[in-house]
């Protein structure tokens, strides 16, 4: 069974005027597959339809056309949604609560029970480094512990599919080696990770397969094994150019 | 429905750790002091003076926390975005809103406990003998914050704008105390489409003259099921209208 399936999938957002209403494609006939327990790279350069895609597959909007299925179930829906643990390039997360307190709203609206849930909070605060700060309200917070919250409420209700939007962006070097490091333990662990970027030298160091998508269509898949080191970039951009 | 309570605790923590809410509340507790300040100078009547301004800060106060909170409490989630963590979890569309509404309710109930505690106070310091009609008084304050929360909520889902939602919560909140004018007002119309208009504003809006207890202090009747359940059935209808609303947004 394939972790993610998208089939013909296309995304019209209609801005409504007074006199007519203006249309714009996000996203256009877009078909991939996502295997179970792959690292999976979704590159384009920003505007290309990479959020809008990741959206629709967490039923934050509706597909104009095409479906797309989790583990097997259409989307949206609930039961796929409790497999999935989803990093949205921003960490929104509220300001007024604390490390422990989002931890314990998220790891419960997931079905996390009580008693387990107060011991996976310290095993996630553990893996993203934040353990003491498990009593800080999160308005205190830098940047990069922001996005280790949101690192930690993605995997704390221990999700088969790891869906993240750009995790690496605005990280320092640290910060990048520490997601990286992660996000090839959760593969170890046999999780699914499926991401998007524009960071291609990331990409390349850890998926097995990445999609090129472009003006919301898909224009290559890359076997990451079946090209040489370090040429994913220029891969890239031929692609990119030759549809410009 | 398990999903709820969650939702509900994190509710009543972000607002009640919102600088706002204090700010409302503080403002709040200054007029009751300033009524103090009048009452002193009202002589024999300064107990009267301090219940029934007491009671108009404490129904102020609770309609515009009710309203700046309700109005907020979803928009600011989808402006911050905050909205997509939560959405994105296996949780019903319509478990947010209850969570969300809930939660709001009982944050602004808490806020209404709190000047209720200090009024009551400051009466009884004065040597004012208790009344059972004080305290109906303030269950229909409660049940008109309940109404125009979820008022409030519905203009918030509808429009994208705080400000145009706190606008049409306070008209709606003006006509509401207005229902017999409307009433009267309607029968006298010759014009058939105006005369509709403003009959369909008597139906549509919340009418508050079921819970003005306030106002009949002295001969209050104390059969509470019709304005109990006006506001329930009143407050559903509004919810399903804001859960139809919430299912097709997108983000």
């Amino acid at each position: 069974m394939n972790a993610i399936e998208i089939k013909n999938l296309t995304k019209v957002y209609i801005k409504k005027r007074l006199i007519r209403n203006k249309k714009f494609l996000a996203v256009d006939n877009l078909s991939f597959d996502v295997a179970e327990g792959e690292i999976f790279g979704f590159l384009g350069p920003n505007g290309s339809g990479k959020t809008t895609t990741i959206k629709t597959l967490l039923g934050l909007l509706y597909p104009s056309a095409g479906d797309c299925f989790i583990l097997g179930e259409k989307v949206p829906s609930l039961s796929a949604l409790s497999k999935i643990g989803y990093l949205p390039e921003i960490p929104y997360l509220y300001e007024y609560l604390t490390a422990k307190e989002i931890l314990s709203l998220y790891g419960s609206v997931s079905g996390i029970s009580k008693n387990i849930l107060i011991n996976r909070i310290d095993e996630v605060l553990e893996i993203v480094k934040l353990k003491t700060e498990k009593d800080t309200r999160l308005g205190e917070f830098s940047k990069g512990m922001l996005q280790r919250v949101g690192v930690a409420q993605a995997i704390i209700h221990q999700p088969q599919l790891l869906i993240l939007d750009e995790p690496f962006t605005g990280l320092d070097p640290l910060g990048l080696k520490d997601m990286r490091d992660i996000i090839l333990s959760l593969k170890k662990e046999g999780k699914t990770v499926f991401f998007s970027s524009h960071i291609i030298s990331e990409a390349e160091k850890i998926c097995s397969r990445v999609a090129i998508i472009y003006k919301g269509k898909l224009l290559r898949i890359v076997k990451i094994k079946e090209i040489k080191p370090n040429t994913l970039e220029d891969i890239f951009i031929s692609e990119i150019n030759s549809r410009s | 429905m398990k999903n709820i309570l969650p939702i509900v605790k994190y509710t009543v923590k972000e607002n009640i750790r919102h600088k706002i809410f204090y700010v409302l509340v503080l403002f709040a507790f200054a007029i009751i002091g300033a009524d103090m300040l009048f009452g002193v100078l009202a002589g024999d009547e300064q107990v009267r003076l301090l219940l029934d301004m007491g009671m108009v800060a404490i129904e102020l106060f609770g309609l515009l926390v009710a309203i700046f909170v309700s109005v907020s409490l979803i928009i600011e989630e989808i402006e911050a975005k905050t909205i997509y963590l939560l959405l994105s979890r296996p949780i019903k569309r319509t478990e947010y809103i209850l969570g969300r509404y809930f939660g709001m309710i009982l944050t602004v109930g808490i806020g209404l406990f709190i000047m209720v505690a200090v009024h009551l106070g400051f009466l009884l310091t004065l040597g004012w003998e208790s009344e059972l009609a004080y305290f109906y008084s303030i269950f229909g304050i409660l049940l008109k914050i309940i109404l125009i929360s979820t008022v409030a909520l519905f203009f918030s889902l509808f429009s994208t704008s705080a400000v145009a939602s706190i606008v049409f919560t306070i008209f709606f909140w003006i006509l509401g105390y207005l229902g017999t004018e409307l009433k009267f007002l309607s029968s006298k119309m010759g014009n058939i489409f105006l005369k509709t208009v403003v009959k369909f504003f008597f139906y549509v809006i919340p009418n508050f003259q079921y819970l003005n207890f306030r106002d009949r202090y002295e001969n209050i009747d104390y059969l509470m099921a019709v304005p109990v359940i006006y506001t329930f059935v009143y407050s559903i209808a509004c919810l399903i209208l804001c859960s139809i609303l919430f299912s097709k947004k997108e983000f």
